[in-house]
This record gives structure tokens, C-alpha cells and sequence, in this order.
């Protein structure tokens, strides 16, 4: 290091002048030494008492890693680097650089702490009974989480970055001799191969992730609680937590899992197997309730029985819109309602509920503009549409593209959507594992945790529907003892 | 190129779709025509049909195709593209008269475009990603299909009589042998299946898909004449038809339409695997999987919209053509299976000694990379 004032403003520059950036001049051991931070980003108690203080304490500090490391309270191992490129990537990550007069290298010390909030209860997985834990926007603490699951050295975290402005920490978590080494570096490789300016949130790695780019449906599970990652890792899953968001992505994905919920498995199988069951008859009924109904009235209405056609015309009479067009509207309507709900304030939202419910709905069906019948089908199929909650969007646009189908083609339509919809399904695979599975192909061994789930003491293989190693998860009860 | 291994269980269903699908519509009202409301004739095609497919497991069980590898070109290439035209054609054929089913069941005001055109879309897709694709689809619909067959002969309000079923030789042997063969286009639906593939080869599923598909054809033909009796002959589709008269029908209303989405589906399902079939054999020849499927989709539906439905029905139902049919199916598994019994013996007629006739006689039981694990 030729000159510190020189090397201070050399790093000021590659700030350009930021105003955040911190230097702190001080006497160490004799010796002139510069500390550059950003603001905000340390503990700045910790820095003054572990790091400054023990510096201009110091009587004699020569500048080596020794000699700082042995003069300065801070636990961690100081990380020296040879360049000034290295040191300022360090004072961007928000570390601490510290410069020594008289010496050639820099020195870094890793003091961070950012605004960070505290782990609580994912709104979208709350459960009865269960952990409450959530993540959290922070990759340490959401490590953390995991770590204190699964207390085995086979546990790996395998720490990358990505974004090439942001330096995004990613982590991807497997368990050793359980995941597929294969699926393990795919994975490792697509994240390798982002180039991109910048990851915001995990979503971004998803669509990298994913097996097909245009697929309708997500091919990487989600998850908020390290409960259920910890689960899906335990079974060969391999997992990716992105700093600065709170969802974890899992690999290999099965259209069953988006039908599992941690509450299922704390409690009894039977009332698990039935939730599984309605929580399926929900998107059924997302998808094909509104396009069923639009094709019996306005198509098949010769196929309903009597009474009920007696009850649906009586209400239909003097409907100023046609049945697809009325269907439609109320759709519509009920989506531009779920969009302005989930956009407004919470205090709002009550409000917009009695807006949309009475105000709306009523108003319409008395003002005869829609029948109460559709106003029926599309609150049930609304209810339907959140038994599956990752995938509100994608059922949310297929039960709009079966409508329009329905409405055009009637039942024959609608037959025809299914049969598509399932010949799409069968077409996915994510990391070698049919999409459809246990189910397409029929994966006998793997049924004990599907619509019909058995308890945890009989599960004692792990699933064969996706890739992973170590089919035993535990010794049949009767082998123990 | 997708893959053409699936699971012996899938096989087994596909042999179901095929077995039923247009079996269970049209054929019971064609031969009740010919030759009345009697078991013999559906007893001859299932007897033949059950034959056919014995040939064509045998064929996948010996290594199938891929382990032919190209090998007796010229008689491989005419066999193909034989192959290809028979199940284009019955492809293009069914795919017409369900078309028209379609139209008279449930969509008068269509117009016949609209109906070919949406038709196709779903069974292209699955043609065009492959066996795998039509498997795991199968797989998934068959408990829906079976459950719907189940309720609507469970629950059928008519007078069943079987007395309706005449006895079996009321014509000459002969007579019915004639009429039945005449029906060829309904027959040798076996013959796609020659492109497969299968895994776990020693659980029985193939051979319980075979025996429980044409038992169940066979029954329903029964219960169908018993149903119906001489009235067959008006009757039309007979899978959807059955539905019409159900005890639940006052409470859940004309249950027809579960007879349409079962039947739809399973027609969906098998045209795709007849034109995949198309498409494998004809890739065989012109190496390229996209063109050939282009060709055989683009041309069985412009030849549909062209041809008029009348043409359609008169044709299907001449017996010249069915003999044809029957034969050149017939004739295309016989045929694969001399090639591959030939090339099989060429190999274990080697000569060398030691290591060298170790070699070929492995070669001779692994034949298509079917290891013995996996037999």
C-alpha cells in the first residue's frame, strides 16, 4: 500500500462518492489505520468496542493478520485480501475493510447487521396445529432454522452468488446419501448459469430452475416453513434459499405436493386422506364448476334433471346477458375484486369485501343484470380456488380458458379441456420425476402418501417418484423389536 | 424423439381403450345387421383379436423393433410404410365417425370443421409427445372410465333379457366367418402397439389387460343385446347409449353424458395411439419424427374435411375392405416377427468358438438390450 489517504480516496471513488460510505481515521499501535464501512449495515456498537477500541489501544500493532488478529477482540478469522477490487466487493457486502499503514494487503472483518424481521407465522401457511415458524428475507437466519432440523453433518450448504449487481447469496441445501447427485448438480449448474443484473427474490431462480420455461404450471415447489422444507429434504428434495425472501424453492416438484400440507402429517391419516380429497374437489371445482354449469345451461340443459332445470330457468328468467356472457362477467368482476383486495390497504379490505359481496353481487342479481346461480357457482369455485393456495394463478387462468371453451364448444369442450389438461399434465416431468406421479405413472409404494395417506410409522421408504438415494427412512416398526 | 418404454400396467390399460372404444359403439349395431343379436361374431373377433395381440407381446418381449436396428432393409421399409398407411387409415376413418358421434350426440348447430378441427387438437398433442404421454394419460382417466362403466351398467333400468341373445349357429360357420372378417377395420388393434417397449416385463399385466378387456367387450355385447335384442340395429353408439336408462336418471337427469366423457376420453386416448403409431413407423423410413407427424396429422385432417360423411360410413362397412384390413394387420405382425425370429436364429447360427459363441448367444437373449434382469 503506497499511501492510505491515497488508497482511501481510490475506494471512495469506486463508490462514487456515495454518501453511506463511512472512513474512520484512527491511531493504532502507533500506526495510521483507515476503517471503511457502510453505513447501516454493521453493529456499530460491536465495531467500536471489539475493533476500535482494541486498536487505539494497542501499543505496538505491526501490519500483519497476526498482529491485527491477536490486538483486536473479533472472533471470526480476519480475511486479508490482495487487491483493492476484493476489499471493496467486501465493503459492499457490508463488511468492514480496514486499512494498516505501512502494509500491502487489506484486511476484512464481517460485523454485519441489517433490518432484519423477526420470524413469525407465514401468512399463507398458518396451521392449527403444527410449528409456526416462517422464514424470513434473511439466508443466515433461515439456515439457521434449518440447521437446528437436521443436526447431521450429511446436512450441505452449498453458498453461491448470483446477479451480477445485486451478488445475491444463494444457498442449496441437501442432505448427503439421500439426495440425487444428479438432481443436486442441475441444480448447482442452473444457478451457476444466471446472468442477470440483479435477483430480488427467489421467484427469479424459480424460472431458471424450472424444467420448461412456458409451462402453465410451477415446476418448483414453494415453501415458507422449515418444517416442510426440512421434510421434502429428508425425503432427497434438494433445497434453494435466496437471500432477501422468506419462500424456499424445492426440487423435484409433484402436482401431488401442492395438495400435502404440513397439518396433514400432525394429524390423524384418515382426516389428512379426507382434506386431500376436498382440498382436489376444490380445484376441480376452481377449474370446472363455472364451465360445467355454463355447459349444462346453455348447451346440455336437456341432461339436467327436471327440478333442477325448473329451479335454474326461474332464475335465469329475465338475465338481460346470455349465460356465457353473464358467466364472463361475474368472473371478471370476481377477479378484479380478488386483485383490489390483495393490493388495498388491510383496514380496506373489510370494506371491499361488503362492497363486492352485497353492494355488487346483490345489486346485480336484483337489478337482473347476473342470475343468482352464477353468482352461487363462482363463490364456490372462488372457495375452491384457495384449497390450493400456490396455485391461485394457474387455476385461476385455466378455469377462465375452460369457460371460454365451454362457451363456444359446451360439454364437448369442456371434456375435451380435461382430457387436455391431464395429456399437458403427463407431459411435464421436473428433475426426472413425472409430474403426475404417484398417479401417472402408478407408483404403488408411494400411494401411502398421496390422496390416501397412511401414517408416518408405515412410511418407511422414501418416495420412488422422484430421484434420490437411500430408499429407507426408517426400520418397519416390527423389525425393531 | 420421445421414448417408447412404458410400464406393462400401462400397456395393459392401453389394451383396454383399445379394446372398448370402438368395439363397444359402433360394431354391436353394425353386426347385429349382418348377423343378428348373437355372441358368435363378437366371439370370432375377440378370438382373433386375442391372438394378434399374443403375437405382438411376443414381438415387444423379444426386443421389438430397436433391436431389428434397420436390419433387413427392404423388407423393413415396405413393412413401415405399410404399417404407417394401416393406421393412418383407420385413424382417419375413426376419427371421422367419432367426429360425426360427437355431432349427432351432443352438438347439432356445429358445424362438422369446428368439430375435426377441436378434435384433433388434444390427440395430436398427445401423438405428437409420445407413448409415455397417451400412457400416463390413460392411466389417469381409466379409474374415472371403469367407475362410469360400472355405475351405468349397475344401475341400467331396462328389461334385460338374455334370451335376446339368439343361440349361438343360427347361420353357418362359414356365413359368420365371412361377415365378422368383414369388419376388419375393427380388428388388429394390436398392430401400434409393435413400437413399444415395456418395463417390468414378469408381472402378468399384459396378459390380465388382454384376457380382462375382451372379456369385458364380450360382456357387454351380452348385456347389450340383452338390453336392446333386435332393436341393436338402431341403436348407434352403444357405450353411450347404455346410459340412457338409469335408475338415478330422475335425480342426476339424463345420464348420457357420463357415457360421452368416458367414451370421449377413451377415443381421445386410442386415436392418439393409432396415429403415434402412424408417426413412429413413418419416422422409421424418413428419419425425421416432426415431418412424419406433420404429414400424417395434416393429411388425415384435410382428408376427413374433404371426404363426406356418407362416403365415410358406406366405406368402412364394405367387406372387401375389412378382409383387407384384417389381412394387412395381420400380415404386418406376422411379418415383424419372422424378421425378428430371423435375425434372431442368424445370430445364434453363428459360428466362432469360446468367448466368441458366448458372445452371440448372449446377444441372441439380450436381443434389444432387454437384459436378462429385466425379463
Amino acid at each position: 500500500m503506497k499511501d492510505i489517504e491515497s488508497e482511501l480516496r481510490q475506494i471512495e471513488q469506486a463508490f462514487l462518492g456515495s454518501s453511506d460510505i463511512r472512513i474512520r481515521r484512527i491511531n493504532a499501535g502507533h500506526a495510521m489505520a483507515a476503517i471503511v464501512y457502510i453505513d447501516g449495515l454493521i453493529d456499530r456498537e460491536l465495531l467500536e468496542e471489539n475493533v476500535i477500541k482494541p486498536l487505539t489501544h494497542a501499543e505496538k500493532l505491526s501490519p500483519t493478520a497476526e498482529s491485527i488478529q491477536r490486538s483486536i477482540y473479533y472472533c471470526e478469522e480476519l480475511r486479508v485480501k490482495a487487491n483493492r477490487e476484493e476489499i471493496i466487493e467486501l465493503i459492499a457486502e457490508g463488511d468492514i475493510a480496514l486499512l494498516v499503514e505501512g502494509s500491502r494487503e487489506y484486511f476484512g472483518l464481517s460485523i454485519r447487521k441489517y433490518p432484519r424481521r423477526a420470524v413469525e407465522e407465514p401468512p399463507t401457511s398458518t396451521v392449527f396445529k403444527g410449528p409456526r415458524e416462517g422464514f424470513v428475507e434473511d439466508i443466515k437466519t433461515n439456515l439457521a432454522m434449518v440447521r437446528r432440523r437436521v443436526r447431521s453433518p450429511n446436512l450441505v450448504v452449498y453458498m453461491t452468488k448470483s446477479g451480477k449487481l445485486t451478488g445475491t447469496p444463494i444457498a442449496v441445501i441437501y442432505i448427503e446419501g439421500v439426495a440425487s447427485p444428479h438432481v443436486v448438480s442441475k441444480v448447482k449448474e442452473r444457478i451457476e448459469n444466471i446472468n442477470m443484473d440483479g435477483i430480488i427474490d427467489s421467484s427469479y431462480v424459480a424460472r431458471y430452475l424450472e424444467e420448461k420455461k412456458y409451462s402453465l404450471f410451477t415446476e418448483v415447489g414453494v415453501t415458507e416453513k422449515p418444517d416442510i422444507m426440512t421434510a421434502k429434504i429428508l425425503e432427497g428434495r434438494v433445497a434453494v434459499i435466496v437471500d432477501g425472501s422468506p419462500i424456499v424453492l424445492t426440487v423435484p416438484m409433484l402436482l401431488m405436493e401442492e395438495f400435502q400440507d404440513s397439518f396433514d402429517y400432525y394429524n390423524k391419516s384418515w382426516r389428512a386422506s379426507l382434506l386431500r380429497f376436498l382440498r382436489l374437489l376444490g380445484a376441480f371445482f376452481t377449474i370446472f364448476l363455472p364451465a360445467v354449469y355454463l355447459a349444462f345451461t346453455a348447451h346440455a340443459y336437456s341432461m339436467l334433471p327436471l327440478r333442477f332445470l325448473m329451479s335454474v330457468m326461474n332464475a335465469v328468467v329475465g338475465i338481460t346477458f346470455n349465460a356465457p356472457i353473464e358467466m364472463l362477467v361475474v368472473l371478471v368482476l370476481f377477479e378484479v375484486l380478488n386483485q383490489a383486495s390483495l393490493r388495498m390497504p388491510r383496514f380496506l379490505g373489510i370494506s371491499l369485501s361488503i362492497v363486492g359481496a352485497i353492494v355488487l353481487g346483490n345489486t346485480a342479481v336484483q337489478a337482473g343484470l347476473i342470475s343468482s346461480p352464477a353468482v352461487l357457482v363462482t363463490a364456490v369455485s372462488a372457495i375452491g380456488l384457495f384449497c390450493v393456495p400456490d396455485q391461485v394463478s394457474t387455476f385461476s387462468f385455466l378455469r377462465m380458458l375452460v369457460l371460454i371453451v365451454s362457451a363456444v364448444l359446451g360439454l364437448f369442450g369442456v371434456i375435451l379441456a380435461a382430457i387436455m389438461l391431464v395429456a399437458y399434465l403427463s407431459n411435464l416431468n421436473s428433475y426426472g420425476a413425472p409430474y403426475l406421479a404417484p398417479y401417472a405413472p402408478i407408483v404403488l409404494p408411494d400411494m401411502k402418501d398421496s390422496f390416501l395417506k397412511d401414517g408416518v410409522p408405515t412410511m418407511t421408504k422414501r418416495p420412488y417418484s422422484f430421484p434420490n438415494r437411500n430408499r429407507t427412512r426408517q426400520r418397519h416398526p416390527d423389525q425393531n423389536s | 424423439m420421445p421414448t417408447n418404454e412404458i410400464y406393462n400396467r400401462q400397456f395393459a390399460i392401453l389394451i383396454f381403450f383399445a379394446a372398448m372404444t370402438f368395439k363397444l359403439s359402433n360394431l354391436p349395431t353394425f353386426l347385429s345387421t349382418s348377423v343378428g343379436v348373437n355372441m358368435l361374431a363378437a366371439v370370432m373377433i375377440t378370438v382373433i383379436e386375442i391372438v394378434l395381440y399374443v403375437l405382438v407381446a411376443l414381438f415387444i418381449r423379444s426386443g421389438g423393433f430397436d433391436s431389428l436396428d434397420y436390419a433387413y432393409k427392404p423388407a423393413q421399409y415396405p413393412l413401415m410404410i405399410i404399417i404407417s398407411l394401416f393406421l393412418a387409415l383407420k385413424a382417419t376413418l375413426f376419427f371421422s365417425g367419432a367426429a360425426y358421434n360427437v355431432k349427432g350426440l351432443m352438438f347439432d348447430q356445429a358445424s362438422n370443421e369446428l368439430i375435426f378441427l377441436t378434435l384433433i387438437i388434444p390427440i395430436a398433442f398427445m401423438a405428437v409427445k409420445g407413448i409415455r404421454v397417451i400412457a400416463r394419460t390413460a392411466e389417469i382417466f381409466f379409474p374415472l372410465v371403469v367407475f362410469l362403466m360400472v355405475f351405468s351398467i349397475a344401475f341400467i333400468k331396462g328389461n334385460m333379457n338374455i334370451n335376446y341373445n339368439l343361440p349361438l349357429l343360427t347361420m353357418p360357420i362359414a356365413d359368420y366367418a365371412k361377415f365378422t372378417l368383414g369388419y376388419g377395420l375393427w380388428m388388429v388393434d394390436a398392430l401400434p402397439f409393435l413400437f413399444l417397449s415395456l418395463k417390468n416385463h414378469k408381472l402378468p399385466y399384459t396378459s390380465l389387460g388382454i384376457a380382462f378387456s375382451y372379456f369385458a367387450v364380450l360382456a357387454c355385447i351380452f348385456l347389450g343385446n340383452a338390453l336392446y335384442g333386435n332393436f341393436m340395429v338402431k341403436i348407434g353408439n352403444l357405450f353411450i347409449k347404455v346410459n340412457a336408462f338409469n335408475y338415478f336418471a330422475e335425480e342426476l337427469g339424463n345420464l348420457q353424458w357420463m357415457g360421452i366423457l368416458a367414451w370421449l376420453t377413451m377415443t381421445a386416448i386410442y386415436l392418439s395411439t393409432l396415429y403415434w403409431g402412424s408417426i413412429e413407423a413413418l419416422t422409421r423410413v424418413i428419419k425425421k419424427r416432426n415431418l412424419a407427424a406433420a404429414i400424417i396429422l395434416v393429411g388425415s385432417l384435410i382428408s376427413v374435411l374433404v371426404v363426406k360423411e356418407i362416403l365415410i360410413r358406406s366405406f368402412i362397412i364394405t367387406p372387401i375392405f375389412g378382409y383387407v384390413m384384417l389381412g394387412a394387420g395381420s400380415a404386418c405382425i406376422i411379418l415383424a416377427l419372422s424378421l425378428l425370429g430371423l435375425k434372431k436364429h442368424k445370430i445364434s447360427q453363428k459360428g466362432g468358438s469360446g468367448d466368441e459363441r458366448k458372445d452371440n448367444a448372449k446377444d441372441a437373449k439380450d436381443i434389444g438390450g432387454l437384459k436378462k434382469a429385466d425379463l
